[in-house]
C-alpha cells in the first residue's frame, strides 16, 4: 500500500472519529442540552438558605423582652462514619442522651440522618471536636476519611422574662412569624431578609469556593424598642397576681399609660400565660383582653358626662343637682341610688357617684351632645394601639338607636361598652388636660447599629374638651379619693391622686346581673401634674367584695405606691405625719 | 536541479520559524497565567470562605453569650436569684430618711480641728 493510500486512511479514520464525537457532542450540546443541563445543575450545584436573625424587643431601658438563640440541627452522613461503634456512644454523652439511642437510630446507607435536633452551641463545638479527632486517627490508618457531620442553624425565639407583659410581646407560630402582640404587628420589621448562596460542589460535596455563583448574606431584622416599663411591668402583674388570690375573679386587667406621651408602661392580664411554654394554653388566654374585651364601664364613663356638661357651660361644680333622694322615675322606668341623695353639687354628685345625678345631666345634655362627646372622647372606635390584634371598638350605639330611656342610662355608663384600653385613654384625656393623645406601645425601631430607622412620635388627635374644664374634673376627681366613693382607699404618701371607681353590672341572658360585676378604678397621679394613669379593672369578683372602691381602688393605690417609686417620682406634697428630728 | 536551487528550496526560514517559536512561546506564557491565576483565585476563595465560617463562628459564639447575659440578667431571674439568696434587704422609703441635727458642728470642723 502506497504512502499516499495510508494517509488517506488513517484521514477518513480520524475523520469518522472526528464525526462520531461530534455528533455526541451534538447531542449532547444541542439536543439534549436542557436534559444534561439539569443533571450537571443537581449533581455540582446546590441552594443554601442563610436565616436572618430576628430583631430583638426591648423595653424602655433595653431590657430584652424576646430575642433569638442560635439552635443546631445536627446531621450525620452514615458512610462517612467509619467506626460508628466507637463513635455514637461518645455522641450519646455529649448530647445526653440515654446510651444506645443513637446506635439503635443508625443507619449507615443513609447520608442525611438527623442525630440531634436544637443542639446548643456548647454541644455543637463538642461534636465538632470529636469529628476532628475521629478524622485526624482514621487519617493515619490510611483510610480516606471525610466530614460525617452537617449542621443546619436555626434561630428559636425566646422570652426571658416568661409571662411578663406576655399579651403585649405575642409570640410567633410554628413558621416563625409573628402571630400575636408586637411580634405580629411589627413582623416586617422583625423578620429581617434571608440571604441565599448558589454554589458548586466537587465530588465530595464539598464547596468550590471560587465558582461560588450568588452570594447574597442575610440582612438581620430590626430591634423594635417599646414604651413599657418592666419594672411598672412587674408591679401591674404582681398586683394582679394579689387581685387574683383574693377575689377569684375570671380576668383582671391593668394599664399604665404616660397621658402626656399616650406610652404604655405597662399592661397585664389574667390569666395569663408563659410565651416559652405555650403547650396546653387555652387559645382564649392569648388574648390581649386590655384591647379586644368589652365590658360596660358603668361609673367611669361618668367623666365623659360631667366633661361634657361643664365644657357646654350648663352647669358648674357648684351647680345643685336634686338627687331625688335615691329614686328616679323616667320613662317608665325607676333609677335608683346605691344611697338615698337629696340636694348635692355636681361635684358631690360625682364624688358619691349619684346615678340620678348623672341622669339629669345627662337629660340636660341631650342626646346629640351626650353622643357627639363620647364619640371624641374615643369611643365606638379602635384606639389603633396596635396592628392585628382584633382590637374592639366598643359599642356606642349610633343616636337612630337610642332610646328614650338611653339619655339617663348612657351618663352612668350603660348601654355602652368599651375596651379597657378605651377607658384608660378616656381617662388621660383629663389628665391630659382635654387633648385626646394615641396610646402608642412601641417607641422605636433601630437597627443593629443603633440607627434609628422609625420613630413612633407622639400623637395629639384633638383638643376634646377646655384646659380649664379639665382641671375642674380633675379637681373633682380628686374629691372623689378624699371624700368620695374611693375615700380611704387610696394613699400614696407624698401624692396625690385623682380616679374614679366603677361598679358594672354584667349584661346577663338580656338583663342586669345582681350577681355579676366588673369592678374598676381608673385613675393618674400626681393630681396636680400626672405622670401616669392607671387602670385596674377586675371581671366577676367573687366574695361579698365587689365594688371598684373595694376591690379595684386598694389594688390601684399599691401599684401606684411603687410605680411612683420606679418612675422616681418627686414628691410634691409631704407627708402628714411631721419628720422628726435626730442627731448622730 | 543544480545545488544552489536545492540549498535555497530546503533551507529553513528563519524569520518564520522565530515567529513560530514566538506565537508559541506568547501562548503558552498565556495558558500558564491563566492557570496560575485561576489556581490562585480558587486557593484565595477557599481562603476567604475558611475566614468566612470562621467569623460566622465567632458571630454566632458572641450572639451566644449575649443570649445568655440577657438572660441571667432578665427580670425574673434576677428576682429568683434574690428570693433564692435571701439577701435581708429591707426596704425603705425615702420620706423616712431623718435629718441630721443641724446644731451639731459639721464634720470638716472636726477634721480641721479648732481655728487659731
Amino acid at each position: 500500500m502506497s504512502l499516499r493510500r495510508r494517509s488517506l486512511g488513517v484521514v477518513v479514520c480520524l475523520s469518522l472519529g472526528f464525526t462520531v464525537i461530534s455528533f455526541r457532542l451534538v447531542q449532547i450540546q444541542l439536543l439534549r442540552h436542557e436534559e444534561y443541563l439539569l443533571k450537571a445543575i443537581k449533581n455540582h450545584c446546590d441552594r443554601i438558605e442563610l436565616p436572618a436573625r430576628r430583631g430583638v424587643i426591648r423595653d424602655v431601658n433595653g431590657q430584652i423582652l424576646a430575642q433569638s438563640q442560635v439552635l443546631h440541627d445536627i446531621r450525620v452522613d452514615g458512610r462517612n462514619l467509619l467506626h460508628p461503634d466507637e463513635a455514637l456512644p461518645e455522641m450519646e454523652k455529649i448530647l445526653q442522651v440515654a446510651p444506645g439511642t443513637l446506635a439503635a437510630a443508625f443507619n449507615p446507607n443513609n447520608r442525611y440522618q438527623l442525630l440531634a435536633r436544637e443542639v446548643p452551641e456548647d454541644q455543637l463545638g463538642a461534636l465538632k471536636d470529636l469529628e476532628s479527632r475521629y478524622l485526624t486517627e482514621w487519617k493515619q490508618g490510611k483510610a480516606k476519611p471525610a466530614r460525617f457531620l452537617s449542621v443546619e442553624d436555626r434561630f428559636v425565639r425566646s422570652y426571658p422574662d416568661g409571662a411578663h407583659a406576655s399579651h403585649v410581646i405575642g409570640f410567633l407560630d410554628a413558621n416563625n412569624k409573628g402571630v400575636a402582640g408586637v411580634e405580629g404587628a411589627m413582623d416586617t420589621f422583625l423578620r429581617g431578609l434571608p440571604g441565599e448562596q448558589l454554589i458548586e460542589k466537587d465530588v465530595r460535596g464539598r464547596e468550590i469556593a471560587g465558582y461560588r455563583g450568588r452570594d447574597q448574606k442575610p440582612i438581620d431584622g430590626y430591634n423594635v424598642d417599646l414604651t413599657i416599663d418592666l419594672g411598672v411591668q412587674h408591679i401591674l402583674e404582681e398586683g394582679l397576681d394579689k387581685i387574683v388570690q383574693k377575689f377569684h375573679p375570671i380576668g383582671a386587667y391593668a394599664i399604665a399609660m404616660r397621658p402626656k406621651t399616650g406610652e404604655i408602661l405597662g399592661m397585664a392580664n389574667r390569666p395569663t400565660f408563659d410565651p416559652n411554654d405555650r403547650k396546653g394554653v387555652p387559645l382564649v388566654t392569648f388574648r390581649n383582653h386590655c384591647l379586644t374585651d368589652q365590658f360596660e364601664p358603668g361609673s367611669t364613663f361618668k367623666i365623659v358626662t360631667l366633661a361634657a356638661t361643664l365644657n357646654e357651660h350648663l352647669s358648674t361644680l357648684s351647680t345643685p343637682i336634686f338627687c331625688e333622694n335615691g329614686r328616679f322615675f323616667y320613662a317608665g322606668r325607676w333609677l335608683h341610688d346605691d344611697e338615698p341623695y337629696g340636694l348635692l353639687t355636681v361635684e358631690q354628685v360625682l364624688a358619691h357617684s349619684s346615678n340620678i345625678g348623672f341622669a339629669k345631666l345627662g337629660l340636660e345634655l341631650g342626646d346629640q351632645r351626650l353622643y357627639d362627646y363620647a364619640r371624641s372622647f374615643g369611643f365606638g372606635e379602635p384606639t389603633g394601639l396596635l396592628e392585628h390584634q382584633g382590637e374592639g371598638s366598643g359599642v356606642l350605639r349610633p343616636l337612630a338607636r337610642w332610646s328614650k330611656l338611653s339619655a339617663t342610662r348612657v351618663p352612668m355608663g350603660q348601654e355602652v361598652s368599651a375596651t379597657p384600653m378605651q377607658m384608660a385613654v378616656a381617662m388621660s384625656v383629663i389628665a391630659n388636660r382635654g387633648s385626646l393623645i394615641v396610646p402608642r406601645v412601641v417607641r422605636q425601631i433601630t437597627d443593629n447599629d443603633g440607627h434609628v430607622i422609625k420613630y413612633f412620635t407622639p400623637h395629639v388627635v384633638r383638643q376634646v374638651i377646655g384646659e380649664d374644664v379639665a382641671k375642674q374634673v380633675s379637681k373633682a376627681l380628686a374629691d372623689v379619693v378624699d371624700e368620695g366613693t374611693a375615700a380611704g382607699r387610696i394613699d400614696i404618701p407624698g401624692f396625690t391622686a385623682a380616679g374614679k371607681t366603677g361598679t358594672a353590672q354584667k349584661f346577663v341572658d338580656g338583663a342586669y346581673s345582681n350577681k355579676k360585676f366588673v369592678a374598676s378604678f381608673i385613675g393618674y397621679v400626681p393630681e396636680e401634674d400626672p405622670q401616669f394613669v392607671l387602670l385596674v379593672m377586675v371581671d366577676e369578683p367573687r366574695g361579698n367584695q365587689y365594688y371598684g372602691a373595694q376591690v379595684a381602688a386598694p389594688a390601684f393605690s399599691e401599684m401606684s405606691k411603687q410605680i411612683v417609686e420606679v418612675l422616681n417620682l418627686t414628691p410634691r406634697s409631704l407627708p402628714a405625719e411631721p419628720v422628726k428630728r435626730a442627731s448622730l | 536541479m543544480s545545488r544552489n536551487r536545492a540549498k535555497n528550496t530546503h533551507s529553513l526560514h528563519w524569520a518564520t520559524v522565530l515567529t513560530c517559536i514566538a506565537v508559541v512561546m506568547t501562548v503558552s506564557i498565556l495558558g500558564a497565567s491563566f492557570v496560575a491565576l485561576k489556581n490562585k483565585v480558587l486557593r484565595l476563595a477557599a481562603e476567604v470562605r475558611t475566614q468566612e465560617v470562621d467569623l460566622d463562628n465567632w458571630k454566632r459564639r458572641n450572639q451566644q453569650l449575649q443570649y445568655n447575659i440577657n438572660r441571667v440578667s432578665s427580670y425574673e431571674e434576677l428576682q429568683r436569684r434574690i428570693t433564692f439568696l435571701n439577701s435581708g434587704m429591707v426596704k425603705i422609703g425615702e420620706l423616712d430618711v431623718q435629718p441630721m441635727d443641724s446644731s451639731r458642728p459639721e464634720r470638716s470642723a472636726f477634721v480641721r480641728g479648732p481655728t487659731p
